[in-house]
């Protein structure tokens, strides 16, 4: 969680506005927002991180995914003010602070698990929790893969290059531990519905 | 996995990764709803909830006394405002809607426009919205293409005197050609006849990025960007112009990063009309952005006909005649697009077979739907679907095996080119030996013996197999008139040598996940010579992009935008080896180009650079007599015809007796498309359509009740394939260029979804017991299955 | 597809929650995880006059055993049940847990906010009802302790007073092996049936996305090997009708007997033996 000097409730304007604080990708930031502003557009047009894509606000699709401490939420799902005081790390938020992709990020590339880039964003920030509970020591096989993906809609790769980079990204770190991908706080992996 | 080694050498043929991913994978890809000007506003659009009905009276007062609102009209207040819609297919006869982007007198469907709020967001904007009060007299809706035929039905265009939008019928008989054969006769005369009817499900492309519309005011002029998520910046351009009465000098349009399209963005729709005109009213930038449940209603669907066929056989089992009556449901007006779909079903019927005589007529019906448009395959699944399984139900009458049935009447090979009886030029291929090499993959004996081990473990499994081809490189435009296109089918290319000697090349093509980018630099480099990452291509832009009228549709881009690339590049080429003779001071013909040099042939002497002629190019002051400066060229190609690309499906179904779910463990898909710029794209195209195609074939539908409301807004309800779904797909390739385009490259972006549907259903029906009822529609739902499981084996 | 206007509070305690409650004479929508309640808020299909976000409450978290009873506050989210030591007691709300959304939502999700929300076709108002669970719910006049059986009272309905907030649910630790079992089709006709031995041996059956509310199946005198087809029927009997374009009266009914039947297959009376689900064993 951030500190920060704010009163625990920021006092509400008459609008209903207040001032939320959150650390997203490791930087403070602070805006108005109103209460029923949802967390992907405060990401996109209060902070700045359009990487952040919305396609259904019903939960359905997945793009909007993003960690809120640490954990995978549908940012479309989340009130903003839900959200105050978090931690969130959204796709830019993946990448080294060099640049350097990470695994995940760079194995999509190699096997074109993307066509039109939109659904993207989502599918990164899903597989990088799923790695970072493998990495915690959750197994994985092919199929519980599957089920873990079928929480994001991809409608252009057919999810093959998609589900090819996430095992090979999941081999690559379970051989070689970087600690820098352990995000999430789960410790074992289980069957989506 | 191709296995026919490419001629081309260098970059083109290999498979480059993307140029693309960098900037997807770390959510740096820039889409329209990620473009913000400052003072933007945001538009929001109030859309019928009938699907027939009156507009009484409209009361915009409470929603305009809304803070941050800054403007709400009408249908009738814009009617004089914005001039009509034109087609991009005008058919011979076709019948026109109001063209409005907002109705004013009734509404034809649900989620047609109505009003329009302009406000400080989307959140105030849709306060808005709801605070409008219409008061609706219902209508009788018209939700089949019977009712809309039925001698009593309603109208939904009163002018019209009934709901026929256009007819069409081949054969075309052409002055001056002999008579086209008469099928009525062959029919009467075969040895056996099959015919059945058949229809394909309203579908939805539904890219995961919704439509979007930015545009930005500039008061020189005044001036107007629009960033606006199309397929066909160009025609968005010449559209906006039109309606508006801009000139289209003072208008620029840029697609970005396109979050996929399918055909489905390849048209103009209302919205990316509107936004320009209130950033013209209010003067101050306005955007868009399609919610989901809106591009439900809002977006044009597509498929949705009822085809009954009937095809007559020899002895030999050979295809004498075909006959077709069938019925387009075009939703309530026509879309830009008009009935192309439905016409190109007709005109693409005969597929890849040798069908000697045919009696086709097409009829376009409105009823109370949203309008259909574009989609991926545009028609052809269509058409693949009721003759796919057609086919196999005719082969047991015949005593044929499917496959043999298919081997004896696709086109053979020393028949190309081959104008089929609708008229349509076949380029090249050979048809029979890639029927022939799917039989042969390890993946089909593997297929074999994962259905024998599903049948003993007590499940119904069954093989299916369905051919193609795929009508590619649209064009030519001396042909777009006669078919009722109204725009040019060529496309452009421009290439400059910037002055430190790199390569810019500007395509009027747009990508929306086809990697053209990665493509086109590809090409570039090789046309060129240098290296790869001396290339870069940009798309997308009117400004910067030369006019194309047809932009990225019909799987054109590789062979047709690919083409003026080579144009554009040789002529960049050509005018640096005059330049580099000049410098050499030898004769032009005795420079040679090579490794990114020129140099005298033989000299041995080192040549000059990129850089060096690129200088001269530019400073001007030392170039051959009468030589403009500058290295900017243009290549615009027109194709002489069309290229067919072709394949083959072949899919196993895994059927659980309990639910009557349907798994499809295994597919094959050969594939020919000619030359591939790069294999991986075309393996993705092929593997991202299929699955696209097995939603078409068990899950995707958007059923309508019978007051006209539609059965899915959103994503609950409209089953798009999901990971777990995914088959083990082996992809093969043959390459036969064709001889229409310069770089021998056909289209692959439907290739797809056209046959994987008629496969599956083709393998279900053999996972069924033998005999079963003929499954004749798509989407196959478990509960069809479960009728099916349950019927006795034919004795 | 963006929330109406509503005022927001957010208490910090569970008297200043229920005082709020007490209050509020409007509609007030009680905001937990939101993975249910916010699709509603962006559809406009719910507008709210106030939204009572109880995340920051404190009595509203922790999972606890008190006993042979489980106690998860109304805001812990699904997830952290999903994994936690205390939960796997309870084998079978672990099980309906897998099958509730996806990852994503289920780390926002709670399990009281799925069980006031009552879905006519959520797991987790069926685990509550099968194994006789009870929602302890708060008011500003006290507590209430209400049995499963009270609690359901229609589609998306339940006993809960407009002034009363879900504060905890509690489940018996069943003695024996309890299992899951559910059928869909991508999540169109979803039913779920839950079977397991009483702590008397008695054999309770219970299946949800049949009509209004989960129900448990009538099986008199059930037990013998036999007796599987006659508690699969009983279940098929209790399908409203009511289905939908990819679910209907016909298909549910197929799929409640297909979920029944499968869940009796893996039941036991014997408590140290657990058969696996079909996902499970693949």
């Amino acid at each position: 969680m951030t500190t920060t000097d704010l009163p625990t409730t920021a006092p509400a304007r008459p609008t209903g506005e207040r001032v939320l604080t959150m650390q997203v990708n490791g930087e403070p930031v602070a805006a108005l927002a109103e209460p029923r502003t949802n967390l992907a557009d405060f990401l996109r047009e209060r902070a700045g991180r359009t990487g952040t894509h919305t396609s259904c606000h019903q939960g359905w699709c997945g793009a909007c995914t993003v960690l809120v401490d640490g954990e995978s939420a549908r940012s479309c799902l989340t009130l903003a003010v839900q959200a105050d005081r978090a931690e969130i790390t959204t796709v830019e938020g993946i990448e080294d602070p060099d640049g350097t992709l990470s695994r995940f990020q760079q194995a999509l590339i190699d096997h074109t698990g993307f066509q039109c880039g939109f659904c993207t964003p989502g599918f990164v920030v899903l597989g990088t929790e799923i790695i970072a509970e493998a990495r915690a020591g959750a197994r994985f096989d092919r199929a519980e893969l599957l089920r873990r993906l079928s929480a994001n809609i991809c409608r252009c790769t057919g999810y093959a290059g998609i589900v090819d980079a996430l095992e090979s990204a999941l081999a690559s770190a379970l051989e070689d531990p970087d600690p820098a991908e352990q995000a999430g706080r789960h410790g074992s992996g289980e069957a989506g519905a | 996995m191709t296995v026919t080694e490419q001629s081309t050498g260098g970059y083109v043929g290999r498979s480059i990764p993307s140029r693309t991913g960098d900037r997807f994978v770390r959510g740096a890809g820039r889409y329209v709803d990620d473009v913000h000007h400052n003072r933007e506003a945001t538009m929001v659009v109030l859309r019928s909830p009938h699907a027939h009905a009156r507009i009484v009276s409209v009361d915009t007062a409470a929603a305009r006394a809304i803070d941050g609102v800054y403007a709400v009209v009408t249908g009738a207040e814009l009617f004089d405002e914005i001039g009509p819609q034109q087609y991009l297919w005008d058919l011979p006869g076709q019948k026109t809607g109001h063209g409005r982007p907002l109705t004013v007198d009734k509404v034809r469907h649900v989620g047609e426009p109505v009003a329009v709020v302009v406000a400080r967001d989307q959140y105030v904007a849709e306060d808005a919205r709801d605070a409008i009060e219409v008061v609706y007299e219902p209508l009788p809706a018209v939700t089949t293409v019977d009712q809309a035929l039925a001698p009593d039905a309603p109208l939904l265009h009163e002018e019209w005197g009934d709901n026929v939008q256009v007819r069409a019928a081949w054969p075309v008989a052409i002055p001056g050609l002999p008579e086209p054969p008469d099928a009525a006769a062959a029919l009467v005369g075969a040895h056996t006849v099959v015919r059945e009817t058949f229809t394909t499900s309203r579908i939805l492309a539904n890219s995961m990025e919704t439509r979007g519309v930015v545009c930005d005011y500039d008061p020189t002029g005044p001036r107007l960007t629009i960033h606006t998520s199309t397929q066909s910046p160009h025609q968005i351009r010449e559209g906006v112009a039109a309606m508006l009465g801009v000139p289209e000098n003072r208008i620029r349009v840029i697609a970005p990063d396109v979050g996929g399209a399918f055909g489905m963005k390849a048209v103009l729709y209302p919205e990316e009309v509107l936004v320009p005109y209130f950033a013209l009213r209010l003067r101050r930038p306005v955007r868009f952005t399609e919610q989901r449940d809106e591009a439900f209603v809002a977006s044009t669907p597509s498929r949705d006909q009822r085809m009954e066929l009937e095809i007559g056989f020899d002895a030999d089992a050979r295809i004498v005649g075909l006959r077709a009556r069938y019925l387009i449901d075009l939703g309530s007006a026509p879309s830009t697009c008009g009935a192309g779909t439905g016409w190109a079903t007709g005109a693409l019927l005969c597929g890849p077979y040798a069908v000697p005589a045919v009696d086709i007529q097409a009829t376009a019906v409105v009823t109370n739907k949203t309008p259909l448009g574009a989609y991926r395959g545009f028609g052809q699944p269509e058409a693949n679907f009721p003759m796919e399984r057609l086919l196999d139900l005719a082969a047991p009458q015949l005593g044929l095996d499917p496959v043999e049935l298919r081997r004896r009447n696709l086109v053979p090979p020393d028949a190309f080119p081959f104008t089929t009886a609708t008229g349509q030029l076949l380029d090249s291929g050979d048809y029979p030996q890639m029927l022939g090499m799917a039989l042969d993959r390890p993946a089909y004996a593997e297929m074999l013996r994962e259905r024998d081990q599903i049948r003993a473990a007590g499940r119904p499994a069954g093989i299916g197999v369905a051919f193609f081809n795929e009508c590619t490189n649209f064009g030519p435009s001396g042909v777009f008139p006669l078919i009722g296109i109204t725009t040019g089918g060529w496309d452009a290319t421009s290439a400059t040598v910037e002055p430190d000697g790199r390569v810019r090349v500007v395509s009027s093509q747009t990508p929306m996940g086809q990697d053209l980018e990665t493509a086109f630099a590809q090409l570039a480099a090789d046309r060129f010579g240098v290296p790869l990452d001396h290339v870069t291509v940009r798309f997308g832009d009117t400004d910067s992009s030369h006019y194309t009228a047809y932009a990225s549709g019909a799987s054109r881009a590789a062979g047709i935008g690919g083409s003026s690339l080579i144009l554009a590049a040789d002529k960049a080429v050509d005018k640096m080896r005059r330049i580099a003779a000049h410098l050499l001071e030898a004769d032009p013909d005795d420079v040679e180009h090579a490794d990114g040099e020129f140099r005298v042939r033989g000299a041995g002497a080192t040549g000059l650079s990129y850089a060096t002629v690129a200088a001269a190019a530019y400073q001007g002051g030392n170039l051959p007599e009468g030589m403009e400066p500058g290295l900017e060229t243009l290549g615009a190609f027109d194709p002489q015809a069309l290229a067919f690309s072709y394949g083959v499906v072949v899919a196993l179904v895994d059927i659980d007796p309990d639910t009557g779910q349907v798994r499809v463990p295994r597919m094959v898909f050969g594939h020919d498309c000619g030359t591939q710029l790069n294999p991986r794209i075309v393996d993705a195209q092929i593997v991202g359509g299929a699955l696209q195609g097995l939603g078409a074939a068990l899950t995707e539908e958007i059923v309508y009740d019978e007051s006209g409301q539609p059965g899915a807004v959103g994503f609950a309800d409209y089953l798009m394939p999901i990971a777990p779904e995914i088959p083990e797909l082996d992809v093969f390739h043959t390459v036969t260029p064709t001889p229409f385009a310069l770089n021998g490259a056909k289209g692959v972006g439907e290739s797809g979804v056209i046959a994987a549907p008629s496969a599956i259903a083709n393998a279900v029906q053999d996972a069924l017991p033998a005999g079963a009822t003929p499954l004749t529609s798509i989407p196959v739902l478990p509960e069809r299955v479960l009728a099916g499981l349950a019927e006795e084996p034919a004795r | 597809m963006r929330p109406a206007p509503f005022r927001y509070r957010e208490p910090r305690s569970l008297d200043e929650a229920c005082a709020v409650l007490a209050a509020e004479p409007g509609d007030v929508a009680v905001l937990a995880g939101g993975q249910s309640l916010v699709p509603q808020l962006n559809a406009r299909t719910r507008t709210p006059g106030l939204v009572l976000a109880i995340g920051r409450v404190p009595e509203l978290g922790g999972v606890t055993l008190d006993g042979d009873r489980l106690r998860i506050g109304a805001a812990v989210t699904q997830r952290t049940v999903q994994h936690d030591p205390l939960a796997a007691r309870v084998p079978v709300l672990v099980e309906a847990l897998g099958h509730v959304g996806h990852v994503p939502t289920r780390n926002r999700g709670t399990v009281g906010g799925s069980i006031a929300f009552a879905d006519p076709a959520a797991e987790l108002p069926l685990v509550l009802l099968a194994l006789g669970g009870v929602a302890v719910a708060h008011s500003a006049s006290g507590q209430r302790r209400i049995p499963a059986a009270e609690l359901f009272t229609g589609p998306f309905r339940t006993s809960l007073r407009p002034d009363e907030l879900l504060t905890a649910v509690e489940l018996p630790v069943p003695a024996h092996p309890w299992v899951f079992e559910q059928r869909h089709f991508r999540r169109h006709a979803k039913v779920s049936a839950v079977a397991g031995h009483g702590p008397d041996g008695a054999l309770t059956v219970a299946v949800t996305g049949v009509g209004g509310t989960p129900v448990v199946v009538p099986t008199p005198g059930a037990g013998g090997a036999g007796d599987a087809d006659a508690v699969a029927a009983a279940a098929t009997d209790l399908v409203l009708p009511n289905g939908d374009r990819y679910g209907s009266v016909a298909y549910r009914r197929r799929l409640v007997a297909v979920a029944v039947a499968a869940a009796l297959s893996r039941v036991t009376p014997d408590p140290t033996h657990h058969t696996p689900s079909r996902e499970e064993a693949a």
